[in-house]
């Protein structure tokens, strides 16, 4: 972060580089608009920029940027009143697989999980993402929320159970997409 | 299943919310409760089936969107990234303010050098030289008594 402070392009870069497509997802998955996250991941940058010359050694950035992101999602959902998204806007993805069929096995794949998803309340969305895609340990992920970690347990098991129920209808299909 | 390898109620319980919250994976696992969750596992079928399940469903949620592609993003977001770095690796900052007082001064002085009228120093020595001549040339025992003289 020093780097950042003293203005090294590397150190921005590199930082930018590592965290806006994950802050843009956990931003996109809360609010369920494509430019509206990348508003929030842009704004959140921007605050870390004006923020760097006062930076605490001991402070963690990413857990920092994912707090403001949350933050700015929570305004965003707050201001449109707006809960639930399209999938359309969540499936735009980079698909490694070289064959065309399996390419689209796996977008199926992932618009029916997406859609279980965005179907979920909020704050299970956002437990979910922080630690089952961002791996944040339970302590991190409860500090971006702002809640205990039994609060986060709490909406981790809701969500799971709320995600293993509707996607059991899929399961055979689903996992036998993938091979 | 054999009676040794099912789970008592308690930790049926306790494993079923453990992996609820955290799924299958071990790297998900808080630390504190990964030697406890590993026992049950080592020596319980029931528990590693428990587990399976759990990983089929974090196997799912990874096929979701986790990062959108944000290329495009990194240009907008850099534009306004901190630009500190040519002023605070310029090696004459400590000394740009003594130079360019230096430099003022010198130019002032040449000015002055180039600008005053001629006359202005011709009129000084002339009127030095008058007083020198003056003062030479004026006998200054009229003035004081002989014995004072010496």
């Amino acid at each position: 972060m020093s780097r950042v402070t003293q203005g090294d392009p590397f150190a921005c870069r590199n930082l930018v580089q590592h965290h806006t497509g994950p802050l843009v997802g956990l931003a996109l998955r809360m609010t369920g608009n494509r430019q509206e996250a990348e508003d929030i991941a842009q704004e959140a940058f921007v605050r870390l920029w004006k923020q760097s010359p006062d930076w605490l050694p001991q402070a963690r950035i990413s857990t920092w940027l994912y707090r403001v992101v949350h933050n700015l999602a929570i305004d965003a959902i707050r201001r449109s009143k707006r809960q639930n998204t399209t999938s359309d806007e969540k499936m735009e993805f980079e698909d490694p697989a070289p064959d065309q069929q399996q390419r689209i096995q796996q977008r199926d794949l992932a618009i029916k999980v997406e859609t279980a998803i965005s179907q979920l309340p909020e704050r299970q969305r956002t437990a979910i993402t922080l630690v089952h895609h961002r791996d944040m340990s339970n302590k991190e992920a409860a500090s971006v929320m702002d809640i205990s970690v039994d609060a986060l347990e709490s909406l981790l098991a809701r969500g799971r159970r709320s995600l293993k129920a509707t996607l059991e209808q899929h399961r055979h299909d689903l996992l036998g997409a993938q091979s | 299943m054999t009676e040794k390898s099912l789970l008592s109620a308690q930790d049926r319980e306790e494993l079923t919310f453990f992996l609820d919250c955290y799924g299958g994976y071990e790297h998900h696992w808080p630390e504190e409760n990964r030697a406890y969750i590993l026992g049950l596992l080592k020596r319980s079928d029931e528990a590693r089936q428990l587990r399976q399940q759990a990983i089929e469903l974090d196997y799912l949620l990874d096929h979701a969107l986790a990062e959108p592609a944000c290329d495009h993003l990194y240009s907008r977001i850099l534009a306004e990234a901190p630009r500190l770095a040519v002023q605070r690796s310029w090696s004459f900052k400590d000394i740009w303010r003594p130079l360019s007082a230096l430099a003022t001064a010198t130019a002032f002085g040449l000015f002055l050098g180039t600008t005053t009228p001629t006359w202005l120093h011709e009129q000084d020595t002339s009127e030095v030289q008058e007083a020198y001549l003056a003062f030479s040339t004026t006998d200054f025992t009229e003035n004081f008594l002989e014995g004072d003289l010496n």
